[in-house]
């Protein structure tokens, strides 16, 4: 192994345990959104749970998936 | 060829000393004029996700398959984690791992059309009703996106094998692939719920 991959070799590490830990809380609430779906008869509280569901998953996948903040931080490192 | 690059003026009239640093600058525009398509893009499906409840309200169809459903939606999410671990890889210049996770996105990502295809071919609604009209239109709009998507996963995949993309700005290619395979992803969080959950 190359002096440069050793030394990016924790950088990768803990950018991969990132995404681990973000596709894991986005598998939590796609089950939680089933199982409110199959048990909850209110229509209005099913949309208001499902809707908040929805954007907490796509803030996650912007954030930190996208990297939506590189556009005006401007930085590529991990 | 080196010497010739640094030469050469630069679009805007300044000389850049640092090809680098020029090289980031082009990714950042780069960048943004990515974000500006899937905002756009964003607001046609945002448009489509409006049109399902004009048309059938919160009615949703008995004889959907909530199984494949959330198979399809689990599916989805694990190439987008896939696709993470890719780009991380390439930005870290760890290139086999990243085409081998490229590859498990690409599989991910059939194996996803393929669970729509199955869905088209054996769901009970018929596409002139309301609720059948937004459900292949959303779905099918959906998959095309996805098709495109393994398009390009496939082009980044095979030139990869020839070191295109060995971290610092020569990743943007990927990295540019890969967040449009994000958004085709957070498309489906929001579909999901509205064509299978809403009731």
């Amino acid at each position: 192994m190359s002096k440069l991959n050793r030394q990016q070799a924790p950088a990768e590490g803990a950018a991969q345990r990132t995404g681990l830990n973000v596709f894991v809380i986005l598998a939590v609430l796609t089950i939680v959104e089933y199982i409110v779906a199959v048990t909850l008869d209110s229509t209005v509280l099913l949309v208001a749970l499902l809707s908040v569901a929805a954007l907490a998953k796509c803030w996650a996948i912007v954030t930190y998936f996208m990297h939506i903040a590189r556009l005006w931080r401007g930085e590529e490192a991990h | 060829m080196a010497a010739a690059t640094q030469a050469a003026p630069a679009p805007h009239g300044k000389a850049h000393a640092d090809p680098v640093a020029h090289a980031w600058e082009r990714v950042k525009i780069n960048r943004l004029g990515l974000w500006l398509f899937i905002f756009s893009d964003a607001a046609l499906f945002a448009l489509f996700a409006a049109s399902r409840f004009y048309l059938s309200g919160t009615a949703r169809d008995p004889h959907l398959n909530q199984i494949l459903g959330l198979g399809i939606t689990s599916i989805l999410l694990l190439s987008s984690a896939s696709a993470y671990r890719a780009e991380t890889a390439f930005a870290h210049g760890n290139t086999a791992r990243g085409r081998g996770m490229l590859l498990v996105t690409l599989l991910l990502g059939l194996v996803f059309v393929c669970g729509v295809g199955f869905e088209w071919a054996t769901a009970e609604f018929p596409v002139h009703e309301q609720y059948g009209t937004a459900f292949y239109t959303m779905t099918g709009m959906h998959a095309l996106h996805v098709v495109t998507g393994l398009l390009f996963l496939l082009i980044i995949w095979a030139r990869s094998g020839d070191g295109h993309y060995s971290g610092g700005p020569a990743v943007w290619p990927v990295t540019a692939v890969i967040i449009y395979w994000h958004f085709v992803d957070v498309v489906w969080v929001f579909f999901y719920p509205t064509l299978y959950l809403v009731k």
